[in-house]
């Protein structure tokens, strides 16, 4: 009985960490693009505050609406043709 | 399968020759040509797990092929074919190479190209690189939170089949 909830515990905690480990880059992204520019290099201390001014920049000053339509429309006839093809296929 | 640099060369001779190099048609043409092979194997997985008897069934009902394939294998097939859509979806999302050989007009760049974009010889624009890089995760993290169940039970029952 013990030495099962032991596993089950350490089961439980191997999940964790490689739960973590899978989205820790994804937060430290997300928390990085919200820091202030000149606080980029602090690692993980915490920035005086959070601004939402490298969105701003992104979407005002480049094209990333033409690229993300592009990306877009590809991603959905590629999708679609294959999705189609396969089925068809069989 | 092997590393995608094998094809490089090659792809871009065809497009060019083709006339699709900066164009997004001769990049969707080459990651077709990616995905289709990879999609139709792991569908025939899906499609050989349901029993035949159940194709006859509905025909001898009165079904006909087609209506048979609409009414009876797809339904059954649905987490393959889900499974295939989202995989065919995030590689073409996610595809960096090919649209770096075949594009060079800025207004046809795809999101990774776009991304790679701020980091030039001698400034990396690092807040807007951050930005896009998570405004192009947002997509693939909706679709999964959407699809999520139906790729589940997909992942389990289309792998294991000789």
């Amino acid at each position: 009985m013990k030495s099962r909830t032991i596993r089950r515990i350490s089961f439980v905690f191997g999940l964790l960490v490689v739960t973590t480990v899978v989205i820790a880059p994804f937060c430290w992204l997300l928390f990085c693009s919200l820091k202030p520019r000149t606080q980029l290099f602090t690692g993980l201390a915490i920035p005086s505050a959070l601004t939402l001014a490298n969105y701003v920049a992104l979407f005002r000053h480049t094209e990333v609406v033409r690229f993300l339509c592009n990306s877009t429309e590809v991603a959905v006839v590629v999708t679609g043709v294959t999705v189609f093809t396969a089925v068809g296929r069989l | 399968m092997f590393p995608g640099v094998v094809i490089i060369v090659p792809s871009y001779n065809v497009m060019s020759f083709l006339h699709l190099t900066n164009s997004l048609v001769g990049v969707m043409l080459v990651e077709l040509v990616l995905t289709i092979p990879f999609s139709v194997w792991m569908l025939r997985g899906f499609f050989t797990e349901i029993p035949r008897e159940l194709e006859e069934a509905a025909i001898i009902d009165g079904c006909s092929k087609m209506q048979a394939l609409r009414h009876v294998l797809l339904p059954l097939a649905l987490p393959g074919i889900i499974a295939v859509a989202v995989f065919a979806f995030i590689f073409s999302w996610n595809e960096y190479l090919f649209p770096l050989v075949l594009i060079n007009d800025e207004a046809v760049k795809t999101l990774p190209l776009g991304v790679a974009g701020f980091m030039g010889h001698l400034y990396v624009e690092w807040g807007p690189l951050l930005a896009a890089a998570v405004v192009s995760t947002i997509p693939i993290l909706i679709l999964f939170i959407f699809l999520q169940r139906f790729l589940i039970k997909g992942i389990m029952s289309g792998a294991v089949k000789g």
